[in-house]
């Protein structure tokens, strides 16, 4: 099982202290996007800082803006930006969130999870096959951290909803810890039994991170350093999941300019021996 | 819903009324807002500096968030909200709005040149989110051209008007300026 951390923009001194201490790293395309001529691309500075990410490890690249759920479309843009990475440097395997971003176009500022029902599951079937055939490389679905509690209508369990888009299309699972523990805290999932339930030979990769309670909710900010109990659930999570290959530090940018390089190198240090990954 | 605009689009269901009201619903309206509020207060920090200091930047987003459809890009994000913004009633904000969003695309397009009308004298105001310098709005009335180009020193610069007419006539009539250079 290897280690990896999420590596958010050009910060010179995260790359040098962290790279060296981890197995894989993983990009975001939407946080190197900028506008050219009122088109979503990825610059080339950017490419070739990310070309030169990708000589000293192996890349995976996890995305936000696909907005696989939107009933009415994808982003284009962002499959753009995709197109763009994969012209330009070697990538394992990509994921995105099950969920959506956008609607009708308009971008929603977070990402909701989907109505668990048949029509949807057609709908991100075709699309997770069409971004399969598109790349060739496994394309990893992650369980979004569920905002909204259930309306009563839903024709599969969470885990449910989740194997049978893997059953259809043979895609891969990101399955995201701490975003179980969030849904626990926000919405009362069951842990337990949302594992038992999901088929954990599809998980590929296991995200960990740290995030903060507000006005009595648990927040996917990815702004702290990882909790006791999320390490415990990533370890019994990699144990079960006989395929996961990586465990990935999710840390924001903006995070590691308030906590340091330095801090979030200390805490791969802490994560590969806690995980027991030396 | 998720934007605060659930009153116009009408909930067509009794689950969607009750989301509308639920805690989660308010949690991600404030998650869209407090994202907007963290990325502009960086994109545009003189903008959000003076909201800020009117007490009313995050009301301010809240209608900009009701009012406008977003985008993924962080410079038409910052581009949308700049120009939400330059319509504002208090002249000292809309001007800062429409100079900083005329910096942005001076800084972008090669060859860009605009000016924006300010009432009040630019450099305290400068000085304020820079430096934290306060000021008196009235203290510091007059009037002044700024101009954003590429090819200025520092890419701006700006300059006090001395309207050549009567002093009845009101500030942004027609009548003709002189400019004198203030400083840069």
């Amino acid at each position: 099982m290897l280690l990896a951390t999420t590596i958010e923009g050009y910060d010179a001194e995260l790359v040098e202290r962290v790279v060296p201490l981890v197995d894989m790293i993983e990009i975001s395309p939407d946080r190197w996007v900028r506008e050219q001529d009122g088109v979503a691309s990825i610059p080339r500075s950017a490419l070739d800082f990310i070309a030169g990410l990708a000589r000293q490890a192996p890349l995976v690249v996890h995305g936000v803006g696909l907005s696989i759920g939107s009933y009415d479309h994808w982003s284009q843009a962002y499959i753009g930006l995709l197109d763009q990475l994969f012209e330009a440097v070697p990538i394992r395997w990509h994921s995105e969130h099950l969920g959506y971003a956008e609607v009708e176009g308009e971008p929603l500022g977070t990402m909701v999870e989907l109505p668990r029902s048949r029509e949807a599951l057609r709908l991100v079937s075709q699309r997770v096959s069409a971004i399969q055939r598109r790349y060739g490389v496994p394309f990893l679905l992650e369980n979004v951290a569920r905002a909204l509690p259930d309306d009563g209508t839903e024709q599969f369990s969470p885990a449910g909803f989740v194997n049978e888009i893997v059953a259809d299309t043979g895609c891969g699972l990101l399955l995201d810890v701490y975003n179980l523990e969030c849904d626990r805290h926000n919405i009362g999932l069951n842990i337990a039994d949302f594992l038992d339930e999901l088929d954990l030979r599809a998980v590929r990769e296991i995200h960990i991170a740290g995030g903060t309670l507000y006005k009595g909710f648990r927040l996917d900010i990815h702004s702290r350093l990882v909790e006791d109990s999320t390490i415990a659930l990533a370890r019994e999570a990699m144990s079960r999941c006989p395929a996961a290959e990586v465990v990935v530090f999710e840390i924001l940018d903006e995070a590691v300019a308030v906590l340091g390089a330095r801090a979030v190198a200390a805490e791969l240090v802490r994560l590969r021996g806690r995980l027991g990954l030396v | 819903m998720l934007k605060g605009r659930g009153a116009q689009a009408g909930p067509d269901s009794a689950y969607a009324r009750q989301l509308q009201a639920s805690p989660h619903a308010a949690m991600l309206r404030e998650i869209i807002c407090w994202w907007r509020q963290f990325l502009l207060s960086r994109d545009c920090r003189f903008t959000a500096a003076l909201l800020k200091r009117r007490g009313d930047f995050a009301a301010k987003l809240e209608d900009f968030v009701r009012a406008t459809p977003g985008s993924v890009l962080i410079e038409q994000q910052a581009d949308n909200f700049l120009g939400y913004t330059a319509g504002d009633t208090d002249p000292l904000v809309a001007a800062m709005a429409r100079t900083e969003l005329a910096l942005m695309r001076s800084r972008r397009q090669p060859g860009y040149r605009a000016a924006v009308m300010w009432q009040h004298d630019p450099a305290p105001v400068f000085a304020f989110v820079l430096r934290g310098l306060s000021f008196e709005d009235a203290a510091i009335a007059g009037m002044f051209r700024f101009v954003a180009d590429a090819a200025a020193p520092g890419g701006m610069q700006w300059f006090e008007c001395y309207p050549e007419v009567p002093p009845e006539l009101p500030a942004g009539s027609s009548a003709p300026i002189s400019e004198n250079r203030a400083s840069n």
